[in-house]
């Protein structure tokens, strides 16, 4: 049962049911739609990002849906990402900030966790200042703060 | 692409990312600007170490800052784990209220005049502790203690170490914990009889795990009929009357659960015993005594169950056994005995532990001649290679000890084992077989003697991605490398 969704920039993509709805966003519209042929649309996502989330959507059409485990261990967690994603994760940095967006926005939490998975391995060994630079964050703390927090931490780097 | 907006400005996708982080380096983060400042600052105190550096052994590096008292106070809603001594308390003002793990410690039989109460004052300040892992004092402990200790509602593991406490004390703590999942118990003064026990102490359905040292185990024992993990450390050189007592209690008393058993100092016909009446032994650990044979021969029974083996300073022991179990248990994923001879590998079958995780067992190639280092190191680097779900692998010289436990092997022309040396980790000796461990995280070759090159160094960083801790020497110049690598 194919779905038609309309990106920002008025470009159509087909894709079956079951791909569509591992956005949950999507997932929903569909039901609250119910039986129609007219096309979802997407304003706050480019054709060409669009069409990234699918090729991931196709990809891992089979995998089980993850489910909210209240025991999330953090230890347990895993910064692994399969060689596949990783392929498909090696964009430029302004195409992992689209991702990343898109991600939230339709809500496909694995690609969500993916994209947050590689911000975390690229911040790794990062001073402040070069996390900024990396992503374009303006550090908005004044020199007081800036001081004062890097006192209050202090005793916590390097452990 | 006009007017991108920064997903890492927005506090949810921080949010995610931050689930990736190592707590321990959620400081630098917490620097680049507001929004990630709010974000990471919880998991920065997450865990606070507040404890000096005059702690046990074990404790903290020397020089590790703490944080400044006023920071602490600021955060200490965001405390979950606090790990605190004696001089914590007069240096902090410790308003945490909602912690899980209290790790509170001493110089051992320290004077400390306070302790109990400031301890006492803690507990009852948190009514989420999960965890308490605390040392007593010179002192004896106090009712208000053990009160608030057994009245935190969330209670489910708790290590207490050198406390002198009444027997009526101790009757308080026992039958108040009962939730209590795990217990570990050392160094424990109870003036208390076994009678007291059998009519004083109630029965723990929900214990899962105990460890006794210097008390009256079995009496205890059975009052645990859910025991899943029982833990004997006893280091005295009175011999072990207790583990006769457990050989006994478990031929009477059926444990279903019983699958580990971890004891220090046993004779072998009481643990075979033991070993006879669990109905499955997933998990050994020895210390300091033999796994002799009628030991053995009850392990064997077990062998296709047993995930996790221990033999520390458990001498002596032929090679011939514990190469045995790497060829006997398909389902072992911990392994950790003194030696094993290379020259008994290469006679031996293929290893059937696919899924073995951690292989802590020294490795001796023998003396004579570079040849034969290098085709003995050849034949056991390929059994290694099998392993591809291996994350460290500890071939070190810890503990060395001529024993005299292989010389009924046929092939003695190994000699004198004290001169022997470990596997030579070179490519020259097939050490690139090792490209199939990708998920190798230590490597520990120390007090073995080593003559890399530079190649056989950059073989290991460019094809062993994901190791973070090398230790040992690489080579005679004395390049020594232990390291936490990114």
């Amino acid at each position: 049962m194919p779905v038609t969704l309309t990106s920002l920039d008025d470009v159509k993509f087909t894709v079956d049911k079951e791909v569509a709805e591992r956005s949950i966003l999507i997932k929903n519209m569909i039901e609250d739609v119910g039986e129609s042929d007219s096309p979802i649309p997407l304003p706050n996502v480019s054709s060409a990002v669009l069409k990234k989330v699918i090729e991931y959507c196709e990809h891992h059409r089979n995998d089980p849906v993850q489910v909210q485990d209240e025991t999330d261990d953090p230890r347990k967690r895993s910064n692994d990402i399969e060689e596949w994603d990783m392929k498909f994760m090696t964009v430029d940095q302004e195409m992992l900030f689209e991702i990343i967006l898109a991600a939230n926005y339709l809500d496909i939490k694995p690609l969500l966790d993916v994209g947050c998975k590689t911000v975390a391995n690229i911040i790794k060994g990062k001073t402040p200042e070069e996390i900024r630079k990396v992503f374009n964050i303006v550090n908005d703390f004044t020199p007081e703060e800036e001081a004062q927090i890097k006192k209050e931490n202090e005793w916590a780097e390097d452990r | 692409m006009s007017n991108v907006h920064n997903p890492l400005l927005l506090a949810e996708v921080v949010l995610v990312v931050a689930n990736y982080v190592n707590p321990k380096e959620a400081a630098t983060p917490s620097r680049v600007c507001r929004t990630w400042y709010t974000v990471f600052r919880p998991l920065v105190w997450q865990t606070c170490d507040i404890s000096d550096d005059r702690l046990r052994p074990g404790g903290k590096p020397l020089g590790q800052r703490r944080p400044r008292p006023k920071d602490m106070v600021k955060n200490a809603h965001n405390i979950r784990e606090l790990i605190c001594n004696g001089s914590s308390f007069s240096n902090f003002e410790i308003t945490c209220s909602r912690l899980k793990t209290l790790r509170s410690h001493n110089v051992i039989y320290a004077s400390r005049p306070q302790w109990w109460s400031q301890l006492t004052q803690l507990l009852v300040q948190n009514d989420q502790l999960e965890t308490v892992d605390f040392d007593g004092t010179r002192e004896a402990s106090t009712l208000k203690f053990w009160e608030a200790l057994v009245s935190r509602p969330a209670l489910k593991y708790v290590r207490m170490n050198s406390v002198n406490m009444s027997a009526e004390h101790f009757a308080i703590f026992w039958n108040g914990c009962r939730g209590l999942r795990r217990m570990e118990l050392y160094d424990i003064n109870v003036p208390c009889t076994s009678e007291f026990i059998e009519e004083q102490l109630e029965t723990l359905p929900g214990l899962e795990a105990i460890t006794i040292s210097h008390l009256a185990a079995t009496a205890l024992l059975r009052l645990c009929p859910g025991l899943r993990l029982f833990r004997w450390q006893n280091y005295d050189m009175g011999g072990n009357g207790q583990l006769q007592m457990l050989a006994f209690l478990l031929e009477r008393q059926h444990f279903p659960h019983l699958e580990s058993l971890q004891v220090t100092r046993v004779e072998d016909l009481e643990l075979a015993t033991c070993l006879g009446a669990m109905d499955r032994v997933k998990e050994l650990v020895i210390e300091g005594s033999p796994l002799g044979l009628q030991s053995f021969d009850a392990l064997e029974r077990n062998f296709a169950k047993l995930q996790r083996i221990s033999l520390e300073y458990v001498f002596p022991i032929p090679s011939k056994r514990i190469l045995v179990l790497l060829e006997s248990c398909p389902l072992l994923k911990y392994i950790r005995a003194p030696k094993l001879k290379a020259s008994a590998i290469v006679l031996g079958k293929p290893w059937v532990c696919q899924d073995l995780e951690e292989f802590r067992v020294s490795i001796l190639v023998g003396v004579s001649g570079k040849t034969t280092i290098r085709r003995g190191s050849q034949a056991v680097f390929e059994r290694l290679s099998k392993l591809t779900r291996l994350t460290h692998l500890d071939i070190g010289f810890h503990y060395m000890q001529d024993d005299n436990s292989d010389s009924d092997d046929s092939d003695d022309s190994d000699g004198d084992i004290l001169a022997c040396q470990g596997l030579d980790l070179t490519l020259e000796s097939g050490f690139s077989q090792l490209s199939t461990l990708k998920n190798l995280e230590e490597l520990d070759f120390s007090y073995t003697v080593q003559d890399m090159s530079a190649e056989d160094v950059k073989w290991i960083r460019d094809n062993l991605k994901k190791l973070q801790v090398v230790k040992g020497i690489c080579n005679r110049h004395g390049e020594y490398r232990d390291q936490p690598q990114n």
